[in-house]
């Protein structure tokens, strides 16, 4: 390759290189230095070294954000790949009207999450909520959904709601990975008599672990970083329903705390990626390669 | 290769810095431009105000940047951020507090001593002055507290309509028995009050009434454990808990207390001034309400909360713009101008006492609606802005919310709220 087509090479790359620089590598430096500032961005930051980290980590909202995160993460994810795997299931059968289904259960995955969270803040409302009304159908209710005092009653509302939206996403890689098993394996174990549940829990889903395991990393990560729902869903109840997204919004916009923000954002993601770190440690003893 | 790293450097380092520009000055032709930030634009400021500046400054082109109330302050934080906000803006007095605080906000001390009189305007011209003594701003409209009663329901249950005399007490005692179960199921279907979980029109006027503050008088040390100040919290929570008024979870399920009060839900609430608009554009046809001014507190006294939303000088803006921003100011400030403040209810009430006579003069709905700035003359108390007000204010709200409902005692919440205001105060 001569020097003059290296240099276009660099050109056609530029777009992506600058945007990387200016808008990811940028802020995370600069958010590391001024995590160990005094910054309110009008006035120039004042070094204060550990300060916003004693501080964050002595806040009792910190705490408050990591449980109902976790509490999040945990029913989103549990939700999500088990409901992803059923509908996957179902979905990898030749039916007819197939297409439709699965653009059907893929449609709440490209609607903005701003939006739903607004509709299904109706559908909650415990007064005039549609699924107060379905529940007295059968018997249950009535709840008070995110219009709840009661934290967990909030978070689990909010979990089901995106479980709802992004299951499309995680059906849509389940049913990939299971085009991916070879007949011959299903073959070989209808010859040696498993039934359809056998065949799922010993030989779909062991062959389904890697991309269950893709989706647990990836849906960890981005689940641990949620605000928008919660931002537009938390009701004036009382309930302690700070996420970590929101403390972080809170105190770099409303307080204008803009050291304090990083500081928690950096331990949210040493928390993070500590997490990533459990897992990957935890592959080898349930995700089975062909 | 150098030199392309050398390039995007300088396109980073040129984005960096492209938000750091100084704000316009004098132009070459001898005028100003002068940049008035309006959150809500027509609906907040009345137009022919605009107007007729326009045509008594031609030295001075108006450039207006509008943006819907909601989205106002957002906007104008970053433009802060950027040294790229209004030269003068309306901003609410929790926020003004800060921007005075790190140095955003022009001290007007002065120049309200050079040119105005503060016998012609109500307490509230220098309600925005910090306990140092300077002033952030000064204020574009008023809104204060008052108790609004549904005429109806008290018609229904044989009691007179509230006086100026009332006391709390009495307050409480109507509320009793304007709480019904109407379709007997045995649940609460009509409130005699409905407690908000604020500061304007929830804890501070019970915390006021019972002689007690939440800050001391250098607004830098919580006040939260004096016996004044933590009776007055425990008569806050008592309407939810004796059943006079519902929890935030029913108020929040019936659209707010706004509007559980226009449906007929809520026989009491104690509101602002500015809820008037939202009970006149939304209340069914024939439905009556007054107002009456806030009830005599415990401690033999009355205090009326009021909560201006002030004009502010953006500090950065350069010498010839804050003085044509003051120019504004002082317009917005005149006869000519307050008349038409008063005129037209958009935010607030005007702050001339000339204007607020003629106010007095003319019929409205509410009738009653004099005891809003009546009230502030004679018992105006502000809401003990500071620098750290939009820190603290919400994080009392959140405990009084889980006092309401009992997830914590009485006893554990003060202690709360005085551990979590004190760490917010460490800032001042």
């Amino acid at each position: 390759m001569t020097k003059k087509h290296k240099n276009w090479g660099w050109v056609f790359v530029s777009p992506y290189i600058i945007g990387f620089l200016v808008f990811s590598l940028y802020p995370i430096v600069f958010s590391g230095y001024i995590s160990f500032t005094d910054y309110d961005i009008f006035n120039p930051p004042q070094w204060v070294g550990f300060k916003n980290y004693i501080t964050a980590l002595n806040m009792a909202d910190l705490w408050m954000g990591f449980r109902n995160v976790f509490t999040y993460v945990l029913i989103l994810e549990t939700l999500q790949i088990s409901i992803g795997c059923i509908l996957a299931v179902l979905l990898n059968h030749a039916i007819k009207g197939i297409s439709a289904f699965r653009v059907m259960y893929f449609m709440p995955v490209l609607t903005p999450i701003v939006a739903v969270s607004f509709v299904w803040t109706y559908m909650y409302n415990p007064m005039y909520g549609v699924l107060n009304y379905l529940f007295k159908f059968i018997g249950l209710g009535p709840f008070k959904f995110t219009f709840s005092g009661l934290w967990v009653e909030v978070v689990a509302s909010i979990a089901v709601m995106s479980a709802w939206k992004g299951v499309g996403y995680t059906t849509i890689y389940l049913l990939a990975g299971l085009q991916n098993i070879s007949t011959d394996v299903n073959e070989a174990a209808r010859i040696d008599g498993a039934g359809a549940v056998r065949k799922f829990f010993n030989i779909t889903l062991p062959l389904l672990s890697p991309m269950i395991f893709f989706l647990l990393m990836k849906g960890v990560i981005d689940a641990m970083q949620v605000f928008d729902a919660f931002y537009v869903m938390q009701q004036a109840t009382g309930a302690n329903t700070t996420v970590i997204g929101t403390l972080i919004y809170n105190n770099a916009f409303e307080y204008s705390k803009f050291g304090l923000a990083s500081a928690i954002g950096w331990i949210s993601f040493i928390v993070i990626a500590i997490l990533t770190l459990i897992q990957k440690r935890a592959e080898k003893r349930w995700v089975y390669y062909e | 290769m150098k030199k392309i790293i050398c390039l995007m450097l300088v396109c980073i380092m040129a984005v960096s810095f492209a938000g750091c520009g100084k704000t316009n000055e004098t132009n070459g032709d001898g005028t100003v431009t002068l940049k008035l930030g309006l959150p809500g634009g027509k609906t907040v400021t009345n137009p022919e105000i605009v107007e007729l500046f326009k045509s008594k400054h031609p030295n001075i082109k108006l450039e207006i940047d509008e943006t819907p109330w909601s989205d106002f302050k957002k906007k104008l934080k970053m433009q802060v951020a950027t040294s790229n906000a209004p030269t003068v803006f309306i901003m609410d007095s929790g926020y003004v507090a800060a921007l005075g605080g790190m140095g955003a906000a022009v001290d007007l001390t002065d120049r309200v001593k050079r040119d105005l009189n503060p016998e012609e305007y109500s307490i509230a011209l220098t309600a925005g002055q910090d306990a140092q003594g300077h002033l952030w701003g000064v204020p574009h409209d008023l809104n204060s507290v008052a108790i609004y009663y549904n005429k109806t329901l008290f018609d229904e249950a044989n009691l007179p309509y509230p006086d100026e005399n009332w006391t709390y007490e009495e307050m409480f005692e109507m509320a009793k028995k304007l709480t019904k179960d109407i379709d007997g199921d045995g649940k609460t279907d009509q409130y005699g009050f409905c407690s908000l979980n604020n500061i304007t029109a929830g804890w501070l006027p019970f915390v006021t009434a019972n002689g007690g503050v939440p800050l001391d008088e250098t607004r830098t040390k919580s006040m939260f454990k004096d016996p004044k100040t933590v009776e007055g919290l425990r008569r806050y929570i008592e309407p939810v808990q004796t059943g006079i008024s519902p929890g935030m979870e029913w108020t929040a399920a019936n659209g707010g207390a706004i509007a559980a009060f226009y449906m007929g839900k809520v026989a009491m609430l104690m509101g602002l001034s500015s809820a008037i608009k939202n009970i006149n554009a939304n209340a069914a046809e024939g439905f009556e309400y007054d107002v009456q001014i806030l009830p005599i507190g415990w401690d033999g006294e009355r205090h009326c909360v009021y909560v201006p939303n002030y004009w502010t000088i953006f500090s950065r803006a350069s010498e010839a713009e804050q003085d044509a921003a003051w120019e504004w100011i002082k317009f917005y400030l005149s006869e000519e101008a307050q008349m038409l403040v008063a005129d037209e209810f958009l935010a607030g009430y005007p702050i001339k006492h000339t204007a607020l006579e003629y106010l007095n003069t003319k019929e409205s709905a509410p009738a009653n609606t004099k005891v809003f700035y009546q009230g502030v003359e004679e018992y105006g108390v502000t809401l003990f802005e500071n620098k750290t007000f939009e820190e603290w204010r919400p994080k009392v709200d959140t405990i009084t919310a889980q006092m309401f409902r009992g997830d914590v005692t009485f006893e554990e919440g003060i202690d709360e709220i005085d551990k979590q205001v004190s760490e917010a105060l460490l800032e001042e």
